[in-house]
Parts: structure tokens; C-alpha cells; sequence
């Protein structure tokens, strides 16, 4: 392994991007630091966590297949999310790094800042994207877009391994020529006519380009992240007036199934019982379900194949 | 919780107030940003726009002078005050490639509540879920509603009659058109679903397309009996917490949208008068309604576990009995009994009964049930009835006993046959035989048979064409699909073949009970869900059953018990008899004695020494012979032709 001084840095660049998009990422590139800590607030900037970091490399996942975009909204809510491959790709890309060039690295942690709340990330890994270059900010919030790979979700990895930066996207595809259209007629981009809950507006100026951007980030929380909706669950549960109200308010359909959400999340599904399977012989006793079974019958059929082979091997000779 | 907190950070509900607001708008929970300073590297912009991006907590409380805990403390704070669950079902109601549209989406707050009204409505449907379950589970209740019916046939046959009368016709597509426009009308007018609406009508096509409206969204009709007036009426609007009553235009002798009118007063839910005809000022006119609305798509249409129809029996007027009934315990009944005398769409149905009492709600339900057209008698005269006969040509007629004597002792019957009819039913009240046989004798293809029900449950026991003539013209058969019949003696026992005792039943069209009586409810169930009939029978060897009398009719003449109604079955056939009652009357000595009422013939008369010598003569033993006659001009009688012997012994005491 070559020295830290020893490695051409653009190099090193080449081979951490490309170990990026060969594992799955859409999008790799690398964000100038000094810019982050101009930009970020103290406290969320790398070297908050990071003391020697010396490069913030950011990656971006696909988000969908086209026909996902078509299904119902509540469908979409499960697999809608593709933020754990970018995170995958990244843990794997820290090891990679050190491995490969010696240098320490870290995947950037994706969560909220517990001193902070759950409304305060860590660290801004859309800045990070922004930054590097792999996607620009929209009139739909904070989301990025990218001219080629659309929506995306983030990750970051920081290192001590110096990296040349890139620049941010020379243009923005954020306002689409249809999405200008419809603003002139409308005064409302697509994004903003069919949030479910208004959270958006803003302005496009007489070159098709953003002027304005709001963002009532309040009501998307509302809307997306249903963790706060478990104490306010609890809490109108608490305050119901008869146990009726209670029941339902603890057990109605949907805050079940966010019941069933945070059961899933923290590994636990309910359906986690075997004692039916455990005592059917057609599951415990299938002949090849047994790895052990399994890999003997290799052998067999493997000894079997030489003895045939052999015995091929063998006529000719009685023959003659 | 937050006490400590609050106690290191300083932080007051008062400087939440003065401090909230702004460091709202500060934080990242409201962001705004102009152009694109990030991707342009454009720090100073990045700098100036800071406040509106959004700051960090200790960027927020530099800026405000207040320390970043108090900030992230009252940001917090607000977060959580201002947090609004329950957004994310806004989710369910786009379908695949669907947009949510803001202008479509009607907010929680908005949506459809039931009244408190019809919830207490719903609370009386406590049915038993042992027996309740079986139905279910049998398939005995399904998701059958009255709207769903109407809107299966104007599907399958648009074109075929559903209500006939003498004056028109209108077709499945006609009817389920004026329905639909009743329907909207009616939401238009802010009648929702669970909504009781009553109707004072008689069997003219307008009572079923109020049916069909007010079932159609949801609402439960309450017919009320064509003789009631405001005094009979108040307490049973009150009851029902009706919201608007559908009427007749005004005649000499009655003026319906005048009564209604002033029972506004003295109902506190009672909102509209919808007038058929001429509707006065304060009144909605019906046809104006159906006429001028254009049907629009129902939101919130009914189940078949809703509470249908809200008919009332008897019961005094401080504690009226009311039966509710839902589509599934209503519409069972039909269901059930339409294959057993193979009823079908080519059917044409002609109902004694009026529509204002649960038999006449039950036989619109019926023909419904296989598309068949449902002939409409406005007004039983015997002339109307036989030219509905003869002209009309029904299928199928379904009559009260006292249909057929007034026509066939008015002499109509004479020289007449009416072979459209191929199947024909007697009931309301008990039939003598011979009331049967002159009926089948004008219905050469019909097999006349009996059926015994009420509005607890409608059909309870029916004869089919396979019971011989001799069971069809003197019981009423047995129990019918879905329903279980015992005889019970006084004492809760079981009556054996040949006794009397008490019809009490149980099934899937059985009512759950009196609608806000509990009292009433006492007395009627038996537990398991048998319910009281109040009706005597004796069950024969056949397995077939005859009705013996009332409970209530009974007397009890010092402590002998005459059940008068064997008597007053021989009397009718006295020749100067048209009609007869026995009833008791108070006694100081006895408790109650019998005393007879009788309507004679014309010209004819009658005295009591005539009368007991006539019982003599047949057999019935002296201790129950009548102790006193009444010669009567009119019995009095039900919407469905009984007699009301409680009237009597009324009159007697003025």
C-alpha cells in the first residue's frame, strides 16, 4: 500500500468513483470541503464529526423504474425510499478507501442530530451532493434533481485522503420547460398543484428559471415523517375522553400499520413464529433442504460422474 | 415534563408567545430561497438569504437575542404543538396514476359525521351476535341493500316495468332516474345519511321513488298511517327524530302539508314538508324536486348493516314502539320467500296492504328482488281491486281477508275469474276457510295460500304450493326460510301439538328490538333472540300452524280464560253478520266479561238471545258465550284491515 503522500490524488478519485457506480451508485462525485464549512452552520460541518477529514465524497441511488412512479401513492410510500443502497454503497466505499490507499475513512451518518431534534440532520448531505455536483436544488423543497439521473437519495463518506473537488452542476434542470409552461398558465409547477399538503410555491422568473422557491417544511413533516405522528398518537390517546376514543386512537388502521412500521424498523415483524414449520415434515425433512444433505448428494453425484466416466473410459478397452 | 427544562432554560409560555412566531420562520421549518446561491457558490447571498433558508438553533439565537437552548426549546416546543397526525391518509384516496388535487380533497373536519340522532339510531340494532354471526355465516344476511336492487335491475332491464298503476308506468330506468334525483335533492337540502324520513302516503308511485331517494342515501324511511293526524303523528316524529316528511297535497277531508307544517313546532328536527302535489308556501313541492335536480353520484351510500326502514306498530304515544329494521334483516325475508312460490322478472305483483305499514314496505321489497313490476292500489275500494284484476292482469296477489270478503260478499266475485294470477297469499289477519275458497274459486291458475307475519320480522309462517288445499286454506303453513318457530305456554314452556301457546320467533328478518323503549323490549324477547309475537297458534300434527287468537285478546272472565276467536269465526257466517268482534269489557264482579260487536249485513239485524242460541246450536259451550252485544255501524281497523278491539272496549267505557 503506497504512502498517503505517494497517491496521485486524481487517481485515487478515479478509483473511489468507480467503485461507487460499480456497486450500484448512479452518481459519484466529490464536494470542496471548504465550501461545506463556509456554508454549513457550525456544528454540522465535517470536521464536526470528522477532525482530519480532508474530502466529502457524495454519491446518489436511483430512485425508481418508471412504472413505479404510476402506482398508488401508498404503495409507492414502501418502496419509494432507496436511501439504504447509497447508504450500503457508502459504508462499503469507506472500507474501500481504507483498504485500498491506507487513508481512514467513515460512511457519513444519515441522522438527525439527537441534540438538536429529529427536524436537524447531522450533516446536510444534500449540501454535500449539491456541492459535488451531482444534483441541483428544486422549486419541490430541499430535493435535488439531476439533468440525467432525476430524483435521487444521498450518501455521503468522508476521508482523510485529499481529493481534487468538483464543481456544482453548470445548470439547473429545475424548472422543467413543461413545468414553465404550466407556471405561466397556472401560476403552480406540478409539484406544487399536487402536494397533498400545499407545502409548496414559489416563482419562476421571464428566463424559465427559479426566482423564488418556499417551502413549508412543517407541513411535509406532517405529511412524511410519521414518527411524530406516534406521540401524537400517544398523546391523543392521553387525552381521549372515553375508551372508545382511546381504542381507536391507538388501534385504528393507520396508526396500526405505524405500529407495524416501527415494529419492522426495529427488526422485529410480528409474524416472527415458526412452530407450524418446525413440526411439518415437508419443511424440516425435504431432502434438499438440509445444507449438510445438500452437499453430500453433490458429492455423490459428483462420484457418481467420475465412476461414469471412468466406466466410459474402461469399454473401449474391453472391447479391444 | 418540561418543568425542568424549563426551569434550566429559563424559557415561559409568555416567551413563546412574543418568541414563537419568529423563530418559526427562522428555523428550517419555513424555508424560502431566491435563485440558486448554492450551485452558484455565491456566499454572500448565501449569507444575506441565511434567515430565510433557515438557521441553526445558536444562528437563530445570535440573531434574537435569546440563548440557543431557548431557542431549540420554544422551536421544539412549536413543533410539537403545531404537529397535525393524520395527514398521511390523504395518501389513501389517490388511486394508481392518479394526482392529488387540493380542490378535490375534502379535509377531515368536513367529512360526513353521523348525527347523534342516528347513532342512537344505530346503538338499537343490538342484535345477538350469537344468532347474528349464523346468518352472517350462513349467508342468510349479505350485503343485499334496497338502492343496490333498484340499481341492479335498471341495468339488467332498463326498459321493464317496475311500477305499474292505472294511470302509467314507469320503467327500472325511470324509477332508479326519479330516485336518484329525490336522493340529490335531498342532500341538497342537508338530509344525510342516517337521517329518519317520514312519509304519509298512499300506494302511489311517489311513495316508492321516496323509498328508493331516501334508502338511496342512506336515510331510514318512516311511514306513518294514512288515518294519523298532528295528535297521533308529534310523538312519533318525535320518537324517530324525523327530519322531513314527504306528504300528499291537501284534501277535503285532510290537510296533509297544513299538519306537517305545524308539527314543525312541535318537533325540534323537523325541517321540510315535501308536499306530492299542490305544496302550499312553507312546503317543497316533490315533483319540483325530482324535477329540477340533477342526479349527482352518492358519496356515502348505504350498507346492508344500516338501519333501512323505521316503521311503528303500536305502543302509546309516550312510548311508541318502533321497529327498525336494516337491509339485511329486511331484505333476507324477501330473499328468502321469493323462490319458494317462484317469483320472477316477468312478475307483476299486486299488495292489499298499504305502503305506510311494514307488510306494503315488504311487498315493494319483494317484486323488487326479482325485477318484477309492482301494480299499485292507491285506495282499497272492491271495485278498484277487481278492475286491477281484470284489467291490470297481476301475477301475483298478496291480500288481507278483509280484501276478499268485502268483494266477494259485495257479490264482485260473482260470474268473475282472474286467471292471471298464479300466485295468491291471505294475510294480515286470520282467514277463515271459506274466505279462502272464494278466492281460489275466481283464481283458477293460482294455488291461494297464507302467510302470517308482522312488521317485527314481516313473513314469519307461509303455506307453499306443495301444502295440500286443505293446509293452504286453514293454517298458515310453516315456519319460512331463515326463520325458527316455537309455541310457548304461559309459564315459558314449551306448548305441545295441538295447544295452544304463544308464537314466538327467531331468524334473520326478526328486528333487533324496539327503537328507545326499553320496556317494551322486556316484554318482548324471550332471550336467544326469540321474540314475543303476542299472536296464539296451535301447531298440528303436519307440522302446520294455526293462529288462535291475540295474547292480549284473550279473556279472562273471573279467571277463566275464553279465547274468543273460534266464536267470532262462527259468528261471521251468521247470515245477518258481516263482520264480528269479541272484546272484553270490565267487570266489578268477574274482572272482565265478553261482549260482542257486530257489523249486520244490510237490513239484516240481530239480538244477543239470537246470537247465543246461533252458538248453542253450533256447539260452544255456554261459559263462553258473549254476555253483551253491540251493533256497530264500522269496525275499527288497522292500516291492514284488523280489527282494533282495544277500540272497542274504548268505546264502550265512553
Amino acid at each position: 500500500m503506497a504512502r498517503l503522500s505517494e497517491i496521485d490524488p486524481q487517481k485515487a478519485k478515479e478509483a473511489i468513483l468507480g467503485y461507487c457506480k460499480r456497486k450500484g451508485a448512479l452518481v459519484a462525485g466529490v464536494a470542496d470541503l471548504a465550501m461545506i464549512d463556509k456554508i454549513a452552520p457550525e456544528g454540522h460541518r465535517p470536521k464536526d464529526i470528522m477532525p482530519r477529514v480532508k474530502s466529502v465524497i457524495a454519491l446518489g441511488v436511483g430512485g425508481q423504474t418508471q412504472g413505479s412512479w404510476n402506482v398508488a401513492p401508498k404503495a409507492l410510500t414502501y418502496f419509494g425510499s432507496t436511501e439504504r443502497r447509497g447508504y450500503g454503497i457508502a459504508y462499503g466505499c469507506a472500507f474501500f478507501i481504507e483498504n485500498t490507499f491506507g487513508a481512514r475513512a467513515i460512511y457519513c451518518p444519515p441522522d438527525m442530530d439527537p441534540e438538536a431534534g429529529p427536524r436537524t440532520p447531522l450533516q446536510d448531505l444534500k449540501l454535500h451532493a449539491e456541492l459535488a455536483g451531482i444534483g441541483a436544488r428544486s422549486l419541490a423543497g430541499d430535493i435535488l434533481l439531476h439533468p440525467d439521473f432525476g430524483y435521487m437519495y444521498f450518501a455521503s463518506v468522508f476521508t482523510e485522503l485529499e481529493l481534487p473537488p468538483d464543481k456544482p452542476l453548470e445548470d439547473n434542470p429545475c424548472p422543467a420547460p413543461s413545468c414553465v409552461d404550466m407556471y405561466r398558465k397556472i401560476g403552480r409547477t406540478p409539484c406544487m398543484k399536487f402536494c397533498p399538503v400545499q407545502c409548496l410555491d414559489g416563482e419562476i422568473d421571464e428566463h424559465g428559471k427559479q426566482k423564488v422557491m418556499r417551502y413549508d417544511m412543517a407541513a411535509c413533516a406532517e405529511m412524511t415523517q410519521t414518527y411524530e405522528s406516534v406521540p401524537a398518537m400517544l398523546r391523543e390517546a392521553m387525552d381521549a375522553g372515553d375508551p372508545v376514543a382511546r381504542e381507536h386512537a391507538l388501534f385504528n388502521p393507520e396508526n396500526k400499520t405505524l405500529w407495524y412500521k416501527l415494529a419492522v424498523g426495529a427488526g422485529q415483524l410480528f409474524a416472527q413464529c415458526f412452530e407450524c414449520m418446525r413440526v411439518c415434515p415437508i419443511a424440516t425433512q425435504a431432502p434438499m433442504a438440509d445444507p449438510i444433505r445438500r452437499r453430500d448428494a453433490s458429492l455423490r453425484e459428483a462420484s457418481q460422474r467420475a465412476a461414469s466416466l471412468a466406466a466410459q473410459a474402461e469399454k473401449p478397452k474391453a472391447a479391444e | 415534563m418540561t418543568a425542568p427544562d424549563r426551569t434550566r432554560t429559563g424559557v415561559s409560555e409568555e416567551m413563546i408567545a412574543v418568541y414563537g412566531d419568529r423563530i418559526w420562520d427562522l428555523s428550517t421549518n419555513m424555508q424560502v430561497r431566491v435563485g440558486d446561491p448554492v450551485r452558484m457558490l455565491d456566499l454572500a447571498e448565501i449569507a444575506r438569504q441565511k434567515p430565510g433558508m433557515g438557521m441553526a438553533d445558536y444562528e437563530i439565537a445570535r440573531l434574537i437575542g435569546l440563548t440557543t437552548e431557548q431557542v431549540r426549546a420554544i422551536r421544539t416546543t412549536l413543533e410539537r404543538r403545531r404537529f397535525h397526525s393524520g395527514h398521511y391518509r390523504r395518501l389513501f384516496e389517490i388511486g394508481p396514476g392518479q394526482r392529488f388535487r387540493q380542490d378535490r380533497y375534502v379535509p377531515d373536519n368536513e367529512r360526513f359525521q353521523f348525527r347523534p340522532e342516528a347513532l342512537a339510531l344505530r346503538h338499537s340494532l343490538n342484535f345477538d351476535p350469537r344468532n347474528a354471526g349464523r346468518y352472517l355465516k350462513e349467508g342468510l344476511w349479505t350485503g343485499d341493500t334496497v338502492s343496490g336492487w333498484l340499481a341492479k335491475w335498471a341495468g339488467k332491464s332498463p326498459d321493464r316495468a317496475a311500477i305499474r298503476w292505472p294511470g302509467g308506468a314507469l320503467t327500472y330506468a325511470e324509477t332508479l332516474d326519479k330516485a336518484q334525483r329525490f336522493a340529490t335533492a335531498l342532500l341538497d337540502l342537508g338530509i344525510q345519511k342516517g337521517d329518519v324520513v317520514a312519509i304519509q302516503l298512499a300506494n302511489v308511485p311517489e311513495f316508492a321513488i321516496a323509498y328508493f331517494g331516501v334508502t338511496m342515501i342512506g336515510g331510514v324511511l318512516s311511514p306513518l298511517h294514512m288515518p294519523y293526524r298532528a295528535g297521533e303523528m308529534a310523538p312519533l316524529l318525535n320518537h324517530a327524530s324525523a327530519r322531513a316528511a314527504i306528504c300528499a297535497a291537501a284534501s277535503e277531508s285532510y290537510d296533509a302539508p297544513a299538519t306537517f307544517l305545524s308539527l314543525k313546532g312541535q318537533v325540534p328536527t323537523l325541517e321540510h314538508a315535501i308536499v306530492v302535489g299542490n305544496a302550499p308556501d312553507g312546503t317543497l313541492s316533490f315533483d319540483a324536486l325530482v324535477g329540477s335536480t340533477k342526479p349527482r353520484a352518492i358519496d356515502n351510500p348505504p350498507v346492508a348493516a344500516d338501519p333501512a326502514v323505521l316503521c311503528f306498530t303500536s305502543g302509546t304515544s309516550s312510548e311508541p314502539k318502533a321497529v327498525v329494521h336494516t337491509y339485511q334483516t329486511m331484505l333476507s325475508n324477501n330473499r328468502l320467500c321469493a323462490p319458494v312460490y317462484g317469483l320472477h322478472a316477468e312478475d307483476v305483483l299486486l299488495a292489499g296492504p298499504p305502503f305506510t305499514h311494514g307488510f306494503g314496505i315488504c311487498m315493494i321489497n319483494y317484486i323488487l328482488s326479482v325485477g318484477g313490476a309492482n301494480l299499485l292500489m292507491a285506495q282499497f275500494t272492491p271495485p278498484v281491486l277487481i278492475e286491477l284484476l281484470e284489467r291490470h292482469k297481476p301475477t301475483v296477489f298478496y291480500c288481507a281477508p278483509a280484501h276478499v270478503a268485502a268483494c266477494w260478499k259485495g257479490g264482485l266475485f260473482d260470474g268473475r275469474a282472474f286467471p292471471s294470477v298464479r300466485v295468491a297469499i291471505i294475510s294480515g289477519s286470520p282467514c277463515a276457510p271459506e274466505i279462502a275458497d272464494a278466492l281460489a274459486a275466481v283464481l283458477p291458475n293460482a294455488k291461494v295460500g297464507q302467510m302470517w307475519g308482522m312488521t317485527e320480522m314481516f313473513m314469519g309462517l307461509i303455506t307453499t304450493n306443495d301444502h295440500s288445499r286443505e293446509i293452504r286454506h286453514n293454517t298458515l303453513g310453516g315456519a319460512s326460510p331463515g326463520t325458527e318457530v316455537r309455541l310457548t305456554r304461559e309459564d315459558g314452556a314449551l306448548a305441545p301439538d295441538g295447544e295452544d301457546g304463544e308464537i314466538e320467533v327467531r331468524g334473520c328478518s326478526v328486528f333487533a328490538g324496539y327503537f328507545n323503549n326499553a320496556a317494551a323490549n322486556r316484554i318482548a324477547f324471550a332471550g336467544d333472540g326469540w321474540f314475543k309475537t303476542g299472536d296464539l297458534a296451535r301447531r298440528r300434527p303436519d307440522a302446520t300452524y294455526q293462529i288462535t287468537g291475540r295474547v292480549k285478546d284473550i279473556i279472562n272472565r273471573g279467571g277463566i280464560k275464553i279465547n274468543p276467536i273460534d266464536i267470532e269465526a262462527l259468528i261471521d257466517r251468521h247470515p245477518a253478520v258481516l263482520q264480528s268482534a269479541i272484546a272484553p269489557v270490565p267487570d266489578p264482579v268477574l274482572g272482565e266479561k265478553a261482549c260482542l260487536f257486530v257489523v249486520p249485513k244490510p237490513g239484516k239485524s240481530l239480538t244477543l238471545a239470537e246470537a247465543t242460541d246461533y252458538l248453542a246450536k253450533n256447539g260452544i259451550a255456554k261459559m263462553r258465550w258473549p254476555e253483551r252485544l253491540e251493533i256497530i255501524d264500522a269496525m275499527p281497523v288497522t292500516p291492514t284491515r284488523k280489527i282494533v278491539k282495544r277500540d272497542l272496549t274504548r268505546r264502550l267505557s265512553k
